[in-house]
């Protein structure tokens, strides 16, 4: 991908991490610690008695002080504060509680004030919310008072914890709940919504369009992440589920980080088949633990869920090689997101098993129990999210260009053909042209040509009397005539040569006082015929008119022009004496006739007896 | 009175020929017989022609120029082009310059006087070919062809366009006639209407050319 092309998207990519980044840090920041209200009282010290006892022990029993928070306790535990409520008092107080994973009770001066459900064999509790319980003012006196907490052991993580805890204003500590209860729980469920949502839509991209792995793979990841992220949200749940529950967490949790990895080496452009199969044989390696132990958490949340580290912490090396081998804009952001990911990821690992460095480092943060995965995943899938769309978009813009390449193209192909094709037609009608010049050529050559050399010479030699030179002349006029009618009409239409031919002969019949009879009958009022055909039509007609004014002593000539089914029909009947085969001449003619209509791919038909000569000439139009 | 008639051609041949015909007839006054298309202006301008005879391919000028001349300065004098085949393009060149006839060169003598009679008659004589370049002319090609411009306002009146069909068709003016149920004379008169309206229509398409050329 060129970096020219993140103009606009890497605003997007880093105001995202920026305003991811600020989301977190904020969450981090809500601490009634730094808040320094002094209406707020944080004790420091408590007493504790580990007692499953569904009532405080009395003062007599062994009571021990702790500094909270105290994290280190493993079954039911009561614990007691005392605190001094100024006077006067004018607002209503609450005790807040940052976690109370395995719920358990509040008593204020022997009061029971708040009940948060305990888990039972049948039921099986993880309050990962925060608590804030209000301490009625009929209970809650002025001067001293004493608050008995009872701390029931949860699963996950095992043991019972009472956190810092902050007693004051109700108002005060509202908007801190508030905070808390946001951030570990309406975000989750948040996620987990826009999880299922964003990887559904992507999963249904990828199943349209399977070649595009990395489809696949984030919308597998995000699902997962969404499917991990409920582990917050659901926080009750019947204890026969809670196994399966867990295998499918750590499946997920699991996939997530794989499908992860594999999505970055993939975009990285580092991919080796054999190093993502034993990525995927590592994921299976969990779930299957899981079954194999029984429900180990420590084999498969920490063990195995620890192998990832490894993996995450390679992901981190090769992105930024690869930001900075490649340079682009997506490879450092990509870089960027996955190292915030699995830092927050080994601290949430840390944070989840309570490690000694985290415990030395900041015991205060890890009372706390913030977790940073949410963020860094988040900002994560939010960075890749952005990259597919980006590289969607992209290839989408590719393939409008190579579109609009190909029209392009297909209009300069059509118009190379359209103009080849004007070529070769404009060759095929030279050529035709030329053909057509060649029959008349031929045509004048053979018949003015022969008449004219034929009379000259018999003129040389005193053999033709006045009378048959004008004659000859004539009827060379008249070919002349011919030739020129057949060629005239620029719109090739047979029906105009034919009106001329008729105008010169009935004009000639007229004079010589013979009656015609011109009966045109053609569809379309049109005939179409190329400038020889319609000589050879012509030169049929002429020569059985001209037989029939010279030889036939006619007084009725009838001519018929038709076209019946593609075929040309040209007729000549006359009522004189018929041919008479003895003479020399009709017979030339009609010998003439005979070939031009062969020529022509038609057939001449002659019946002639005294009183009724016709000739008939019967073509295809198409010759 | 006799029809005076002018003859220009400049082939001897022919130039006889014409002017036996024209000798052999009463009726006809031979006025003069000249060579070239100068002696052919001088001579109208000398004397009152009616009927001037002219070719057009004359050794110094366009015979299109004579016939310009005779019919701008002789309104009364009547034009008939000479023509070797009766259908080429110089007939309707002429007829445009305000020719209203045309006679074939190899024309018998009767039928040279007859054409000129009929011609001082009122009427004109006209061939398919040069009937179908008139309709061409006006963009009314015959029937089944779509004429390719928007076609201009015909000045040719339905009975003129129907003569011209018919005649486009090869019907001889008697067959014309019985078609349309009229004379054979009405139909020639018809024609020589024709020749006029396409002469005016042309001189004003030159006037018009001419003004937009400047030279008006």
């Amino acid at each position: 991908m060129k970096p020219g092309r993140w103009g606009c998207c890497d605003r997007l990519l880093i105001g995202a991490a920026m305003a991811l980044l600020a989301l977190g840090l904020a969450s981090c920041t809500v601490d009634p610690h730094r808040r320094g209200t002094a209406a707020l009282i944080e004790p420091t010290r408590a007493e504790m008695l580990v007692s499953d006892a569904p009532v405080p022990p009395g003062d007599d029993a062994p009571w021990a002080v702790v500094t909270l928070p105290d994290l280190r306790g493993t079954s039911a535990t009561w614990y007691r504060v005392a605190f001094e409520v100024p006077v006067p008092r004018a607002d209503s107080w609450a005790v807040y509680l940052p976690y109370l994973y395995g719920g358990g009770a509040v008593m204020l001066n022997g009061v029971p004030v708040e009940q948060i459900a305990e888990a039972t064999p049948q039921r099986h509790v993880r309050w990962e919310r925060p608590h804030l319980v209000a301490l009625p003012d009929s209970v809650l006196h002025s001067g001293r008072n004493l608050l008995h907490l009872r701390v029931a052991p949860a699963s996950l993580p095992s043991g019972a914890r009472l956190p810092a805890l902050a007693i004051g204003a109700h108002a005060e500590l509202l908007p801190v709940h508030e905070r808390r209860l946001f951030w570990v729980h309406t975000m989750p469920q948040f996620t987990a919504i826009a999880c299922a949502v964003v990887g559904a839509f992507v999963l249904f991209i990828w199943l349209g369009k399977r070649e595009e792995v990395l489809y696949g793979l984030f919308a597998g990841a995000t699902l997962f992440w969404g499917f991990r992220t409920l582990t917050f949200v659901v926080e009750v749940l019947p204890e026969a589920w809670w196994p399966t529950w867990r295998l499918l967490y750590h499946s997920a949790n699991g996939g997530f980080v794989i499908l992860m990895t594999l999505f970055t080496l993939r975009l990285a452009g580092w991919q080796r088949p054999a190093v993502e199969r034993g990525l995927l044989l590592y994921w299976l390696l969990g779930p299957i633990a899981y079954l194999a132990s029984g429900g180990s958490e420590s084999l498969a949340g920490r063990l195995w869920i620890g192998g990832m580290i490894p993996v995450g912490l390679s992901m981190v090396v090769l992105t930024v090689v690869a930001a900075w081998r490649q340079r682009t804009k997506t490879m450092v952001a990509l870089m960027l997101s996955v190292s915030l990911g699995v830092v927050a990821g080994v601290h949430d690992y840390a944070m989840a098993w309570d490690s000694d460095l985290l415990r030395q480092l900041s015991p205060h943060w890890l009372a706390h129990r913030i977790f940073l995965l949410h963020f860094g995943a988040n900002l994560l899938l939010l960075v890749m999210g952005t990259v597919l769309t980006t590289r969607f978009l992209n290839a989408m813009r590719d393939l409008e260009e190579l579109n609009r390449t190909l029209e392009q193209r297909v209009a300069a192909r059509e118009r190379e053909l359209a103009s080849n094709y004007e070529r070769l037609s404009k060759l095929e009608r030279v050529q035709a042209a030329a053909d057509e010049r060649a029959h008349i050529m031929r045509d004048m050559h053979d018949g003015l040509g022969s008449t004219l050399f034929t009379s000259l010479s018999r003129v040389e030699r005193d053999q033709m009397s006045t009378e048959e030179v004008a004659d000859a002349l004539r009827a060379c006029i008249a070919e002349m005539r011919l030739a020129l009618e057949a060629m005239a009409p620029e719109d090739r239409d047979f029906l105009g040569t034919f009106g001329s031919f008729r105008f010169r002969w009935e004009a000639l019949l007229q004079a010589r006082g013979i009656r015609s009879q011109w009966s045109v009958d053609v569809p379309d009022e049109r005939l179409d015929l190329t400038p020889n055909q319609a000589l050879q039509v012509l030169r049929v007609l002429q020569e059985a008119l001209t037989n029939a004014l010279k030889h036939a002593g006619a007084t009725q000539i009838d001519i018929t022009l038709n076209v019946v089914e593609g075929r040309v029909h040209a007729e000549v009947a006359d009522n004189g004496r018929g041919l008479q085969p003895g003479l020399d001449r009709p017979g030339r003619g009609l010998l003439n006739m005979r070939s031009r209509a062969q020529r022509l791919g038609g057939a001449l038909q002659v019946d002639s007896q005294p009183g009724r000569t016709r000739i008939a000439l019967d073509m295809p139009l198409a010759a | 009175m006799s029809t005076r008639v002018l003859i220009v051609e400049d082939e001897p041949e022919f130039l006889r020929r014409f002017t036996d015909a024209v000798l052999s007839d009463r009726e006809l006054a031979l006025a003069g017989a000249v060579v070239n298309g100068a002696a052919a202006k001088a001579m109208l301008d000398a004397q009152p022609i009616d009927v001037l005879l002219v070719d057009l391919g004359l050794p110094d000028m366009d015979g299109v120029e004579v016939i310009r001349h005779a019919v701008a300065r002789h309104p009364a004098c009547d034009v008939m082009v000479v023509t070797m085949f009766g259908d080429d393009g110089h007939v309707l060149s002429s007829i445009e310059a305000g020719a209203t006839g045309y006679v074939l060169k190899d024309a018998m003598p009767e039928q040279i006087t007859t054409c000129i009679h009929q011609l001082r008659a009122g009427g004109s004589p006209i061939s398919p070919s040069i009937a179908r370049r008139v309709l061409a002319r006006f963009h009314q090609r015959p029937a089944g062809v779509q004429a390719m411009a928007q076609p201009e306002p015909s000045p040719l009146s339905e009975r003129e366009t129907e003569i011209l069909r018919l005649v486009a068709k090869g019907l001889s003016f008697q067959a014309v006639g019985e078609v349309l149920s009229i004379s054979p004379h009405t139909v020639v008169t018809h024609v020589k209407k024709i020749y006029s309206k396409l002469a005016v229509h042309s001189r004003g398409e030159a006037v018009y050319e001419a003004g937009q050329m400047g030279l008006l």
